[in-house]
């Protein structure tokens, strides 16, 4: 998997899961810019990151997670090769 | 010492309700907990033995669908989808307004949402990285609160925060390492069950720094 199919992956993910067809993702984006995510949002991401890449996040590497890059590092860390 | 949210994200609450949750969204930690905002829905008095009995089956079952029941609820104009969970009787917000979304479909994500959070919070246990936090407006005996430590023990080398109201000898802030694996804190005051967003929130951040700082020095972590 490339990193632009990372990024197409996450933006789904995101897109979904706010309700929102037009976000665009940045690897800054935290929280704070997005509406809405909460922790119960969190879960709903992570798991569908699980399911949609195929990997297991250890619960130390979710609660590292604060911005969209540190998703894609992650999942660019622990893709199937 | 570490910034607010960083510090209050070494801590996973236990229950008895969403106090410590709200506490770590004041401080902007939004950490991922089972019972951050799940709460036992049974009477005050019994909720730390449920909870004693939910960790000796590890919370087996929980989230299977035909436990997972999505209730509306609130005052009229105002309705939201409660969630109620029979296996364990908890109970929680959605956050979704009623007619916001399928029932159905939210109680088959609710269902995966609290698998999911089961497999974290067995991981956590077992990495003993976190401070267990256990709160409740009616004081446990001892011996319920011994029980609690000896099972947070078994799964690994975990600490119990255990929080009670201030008083006379126990100024608000004020920790106290009982024993391994158990420490003691004050806070000036609880908020009512009537009004859970009622916290005092300084209090709680005085009392949880002064918690971490005791199981830095005593356990080193």
């Amino acid at each position: 998997m490339t990193p632009p199919e990372i990024q197409t992956g996450l933006t789904k993910i995101f897109r979904e899961t706010f309700a929102d067809p037009n976000l665009v993702l940045a690897p800054e984006m935290t929280a704070k810019d997005i509406e809405g995510w909460d922790s119960l949002k969190m879960v709903i991401i992570i798991l569908a990151v699980e399911e949609r890449f195929g990997i297991e996040l250890r619960t130390r590497e979710m609660d590292a997670l604060r911005c969209v890059g540190d998703f894609f590092a992650l999942i660019e860390q622990k893709r199937p090769d | 010492m570490p910034a607010l949210d960083k510090l209050m994200l070494r801590f996973e609450a236990l229950g008895d309700n969403c106090e410590l949750g709200l506490v770590q969204r004041r401080a902007g930690a939004e950490p991922l907990g089972l019972l951050r905002f799940a709460g036992f829905f049974i009477p005050l008095e019994i909720r730390l033995a449920r909870l004693l009995k939910a960790l000796e089956c590890r919370f087996e079952g929980l989230g299977r669908p035909d436990t997972v029941r999505v209730e509306a609820a609130g005052a009229e104009g105002r309705r939201e989808y409660l969630i109620k969970e029979s296996a364990f009787d908890l109970m929680y917000h959605s956050f979704q307004a009623e007619g916001s979304i399928d029932p159905g479909k939210l109680r088959d994500m609710e269902a995966k949402k609290l698998e999911f959070l089961r497999r974290k919070f067995l991981s956590d246990l077992a990495d003993g990285d976190k401070i267990f936090v256990w709160k409740s407006n009616a004081p446990p005996p001892d011996a319920d609160i011994d029980r609690l430590v000896a099972a947070l023990r078994r799964f690994g080398p975990n600490i119990l925060l255990w929080v009670a109201e201030a008083d006379a000898e126990h100024p608000a802030g004020t920790v106290e390492a009982k024993r391994t694996g158990l420490l003691k804190g004050y806070v000036d005051r609880f908020a009512p069950y009537a009004n859970a967003t009622d916290i005092s929130y300084e209090s709680w951040f005085a009392m949880c720094a002064e918690a971490a700082r005791q199981a830095r020095e005593t356990v080193g972590r």
